[in-house]
């Protein structure tokens, strides 16, 4: 069984949740063990060269990627909040690529035999500002494609 | 893979971050303005607005005009689409991950089982 039950796009920030047939203590084991996380982290098509991970705040973590259409990709953060079987909180960039941190929160619901898994991913550069602007950014963005859809303004 | 579109989404987030600089973007969704129409309402030096501006201009949020003496405001809303296009691309990314997590705990169960009956 796994179900999308909400995707939001029309923030500046998504959030993906699914429920998954297995139990909490499970789930939350397959994303805090690297040795697990290697397992499913990449996609079918692409090999997952390395990847290292220490699950604890201020703890890092490394995803070497690397696939025969899109070449080679790693993912690096740092985990900024670590609560067994509740939730994992970490930092989101890419190596050699000049883009703002983003953070992503995964947090797992005990439903006793299954467990939704709610992933949300930031992409302001720091967690104060995800904090603090959150809301005004966001209904910024709101005003925006609202204003693009009825054509006032140049998109 | 999400390493989404360039610099200039860099300077969307970077811009967007400001709460002053968000309220100008606001107020030019009301229509063009200029420099001192934007200045007046946060009591702001000229200097100052014209700094904050300028960053919108980079990002490519702001298009100025210039009319004679008086510099003429616009917004453009293109590096939005960035914005959207970075969400679209991570949005897919999750899915898929979250999928190969379902056969992953699905296959890993299974085993599980087998081990228990042997």
């Amino acid at each position: 069984m796994s179900t999308t039950d909400k995707t939001s796009t029309s923030e500046l920030k998504l959030t993906v949740s699914r429920v998954l047939n297995a139990p909490c203590a499970m789930v939350y084991r397959a994303w805090a063990e690297p040795k697990q996380l290697s397992q499913w982290f990449s996609p079918q098509e692409v090999e997952c060269k390395g990847l290292t991970a220490e699950v604890k705040p201020g703890g890092a973590f490394r995803i070497h990627m690397l696939s025969p259409t899109k070449g080679e990709h790693i993912a690096v953060g740092k985990y900024t909040e670590v609560v067994p079987n509740k939730r994992l909180r970490f930092t989101w960039s890419w190596e050699h690529y000049a883009m703002p941190e983003s953070v992503v929160t995964v947090d797992f619901e005990d439903l006793g035999k299954t467990t939704r898994v709610t992933l949300t991913h930031t992409g302001l550069p720091d967690q104060e500002d995800v904090d603090q602007h959150t809301h005004g950014w966001t209904s910024l963005v709101e005003k925006f494609v609202k204003l693009m859809e009825q054509n006032k303004i140049k998109a | 893979m999400v390493k989404c579109s360039s610099r200039l989404l860099d300077r969307t987030f970077g811009a967007l971050a400001d709460p002053t600089r968000r309220r100008i973007l606001e107020h030019l969704t009301h229509g063009d303005r200029c420099v001192t129409d934007l200045a007046r309402p946060y009591s702001m030096s000229l200097p100052a607005i014209s700094k904050h501006l300028r960053v919108l201009e980079r990002a490519g949020l702001v298009r100025r005009r210039r009319d004679g003496r008086v510099h003429r405001l616009k917004l453009d809303a293109s590096p939005m689409k960035d914005a959207q296009q970075w969400i679209e691309e991570y949005r897919r990314f999750w899915e898929e991950r979250l999928d190969r997590l379902d056969q992953y705990l699905q296959k890993l169960q299974k085993e599980n089982k087998n081990e228990h009956n042997r």
